[in-house]
């Protein structure tokens, strides 16, 4: 993994997405399949990070958590980011509370890399499947993380959130997000080593 | 990749790094970020978060840039999702368009953040939060036993008022046309699902038990419901006049609900759900949260119940 060459999510800038969000918000279809289709594998990849295999349903959740209440929501880009986050992550919470996450003891890579190669396989053509399998397995190694920073990691680089929003939507200290997740990269820099020594 | 994590019942200011085996090799923890020698320095480590081009000799910034360019690399969703999700919208826009603007409780700008406006409620959020606490605890526990995999098995961001626009909470979880609906109406039930946080839309709300104009639309509701648990989508005129009825599109299945006593929790989602709507307040960027307010200062404090194990 030493390249840094895969491909990037061209994520929209704020401004734009919050354009789309204020197109959508006066009813606009289109606008709001834009917004769609920027988050929703952002909030999915942040819920596989949060509770794996049930990212999908309660991603529809939020999701329709975020049509119901988008007339209310107030705010540009990457507050809209933040608040989808929010939702996700409560909903996630919600989920786990309910019981509904099954303690697994597999590896989070197996099941989930299977489930993303099949799904993006059927799809996509130029070799999708094996890029995913590798976003799979990114995903899971920051999963693996302590909480805090994996947390903090999933929303800074998944989500794309600045600093202060993510401690926003972690209902953090921007400090203790910052520390969090500049331990993560840490780890995960260690893990990556540790993982290409065997 | 197997040594023992700890997740969930430390929070942000528990040191992690301390915690046994979750060291990679060769490093006794003098190697933090952020100190002198550590990897990686504050600034790098905030270009990768960003995303940003790094320009670094130490190779561990590249292969971590590699790792968090994959981790970004997201495939789409599920095809019927987005039709699931876009077809919701079209239906609240179609029932925006009239009902829900005058229905809908204008957002009052309260506060500085897109959380919604409540009303205090510090007592039910503490034992709520003290609920969701043990809850969690119970997961995390159960994480660190059989290797949960993910890192949410606690609660300390759960519960705090602050960073909780939640609509999780809300009495009507779901939006019409959601075949997992039975949900909706049981995720209200939460005590910790942050009371009032979820109720964007009084729409939602206002149909509780005892809706006067209930009669005639009570066959309407028991063919949607009907087609809601078949799985099928209830017809377009069905769900105009129930939305009309509700409030708002989103507001008919806790409409249906209350209507035909088929509600999984027929008293939640409503009464106290006074909150109106309004993640937005009125700036773009939300102030970081005031963790000093007495919710945010006994959520805070609750985590460390089932910390001590």
């Amino acid at each position: 993994m030493g390249e840094a060459r895969l491909h990037r999510h061209t994520r929209m800038d704020d401004e734009a997405l919050g354009d789309a969000v204020a197109r959508a918000r006066a009813g606009e279809e289109a606008a709001f399949g834009v917004v769609y289709r920027e988050l929703h594998p952002m909030l999915l990849g942040y819920l596989r990070g949060l509770i794996g295999d049930d990212a999908d349903d309660i991603a529809s959740e939020t999701w329709h958590d975020i049509v119901r209440d988008l007339g209310a929501f107030r705010g540009g880009g990457q507050s809209f980011r933040g608040w989808a986050a929010t939702i996700a992550r409560h909903r996630a919470l919600d989920h786990v509370r309910r019981g509904r996450v099954r303690p697994r003891t597999t590896a989070l890579d197996e099941s989930v890399a299977d489930m993303v190669a099949e799904r993006t396989s059927a799809r996509d053509s130029e070799g999708a499947a094996l890029e995913n399998i590798s976003t799979a397995r990114a995903l899971s190694l920051i999963a693996e993380l302590p909480k805090d920073q994996a947390e903090a990691v999933l929303l800074r680089v998944v989500l794309g959130l600045n600093g202060p929003m993510a401690a926003e939507v972690l209902g953090k200290r921007p400090g203790a997000v910052r520390t969090a997740s500049h331990r993560g990269l840490m780890r995960l820099s260690e893990r990556l080593r540790g993982a290409e020594e065997k | 990749m197997n040594e023992s994590h700890e997740y969930g019942l430390q929070d942000d200011d528990a040191r992690d790094e301390s915690v046994p085996g979750g060291r990679g090799p060769g490093h006794g923890g003098q190697d933090l970020p952020g100190e002198p020698g550590g990897w990686p320095r504050p600034a790098v480590a905030e270009q990768l978060l960003n995303g940003e081009d790094v320009a670094d000799t130490d190779p561990r910034t590249a292969e971590v840039a590699g790792l968090l360019a994959a981790a970004r690399a997201l495939p789409p969703g599920r095809p019927q999702d987005e039709a699931a999700v876009l077809d919701a919208f079209r239906r609240a826009s179609a029932a925006g368009s009239g009902a829900r603007r005058t229905a809908v409780a204008v957002p009052v700008v309260r506060g500085r953040r897109w959380r919604t406006a409540r009303g205090p409620r510090p007592v039910r959020l503490l034992v709520g939060g003290a609920l969701a606490v043990s809850a969690l605890g119970g997961v995390a526990i159960a994480a660190q036993g059989g290797g949960l995999p993910h890192p949410f098995g606690s609660s300390d961001g759960s519960t705090h008022g602050p960073s909780a626009p939640a609509p999780t909470g809300g009495g009507t979880g779901t939006a019409p046309g959601l075949p997992r609906t039975p949900g909706a109406t049981t995720g209200s039930a939460s005590p910790s699902a942050l009371p009032g946080t979820g109720s964007p839309t009084p729409g939602t709300v206002s149909p509780a038990p005892g809706v006067p104009t209930a009669t005639g639309t009570r066959g309407l509701c028991e063919a949607y419901t009907k087609a809601e648990r078949e799985g099928t989508t209830p017809e377009g005129s069905v769900i105009a006049r129930l939305a009309e009825a509700a409030g708002s599109a989103a507001g008919v299945d806790a409409y249906c609900a209350a209507l035909t006593g088929s509600s999984p929790a027929p008293g939640h989602g409503h009464g106290q759900r006074t909150a109106q709507p309004h993640p937005g307040a009125s700036s773009n960027v939300p102030v970081v949260p005031k963790s000093a307010t007495p919710t945010g200062a006994s959520v805070r404090v609750a985590p460390s119940a089932p910390r001590h194990k």
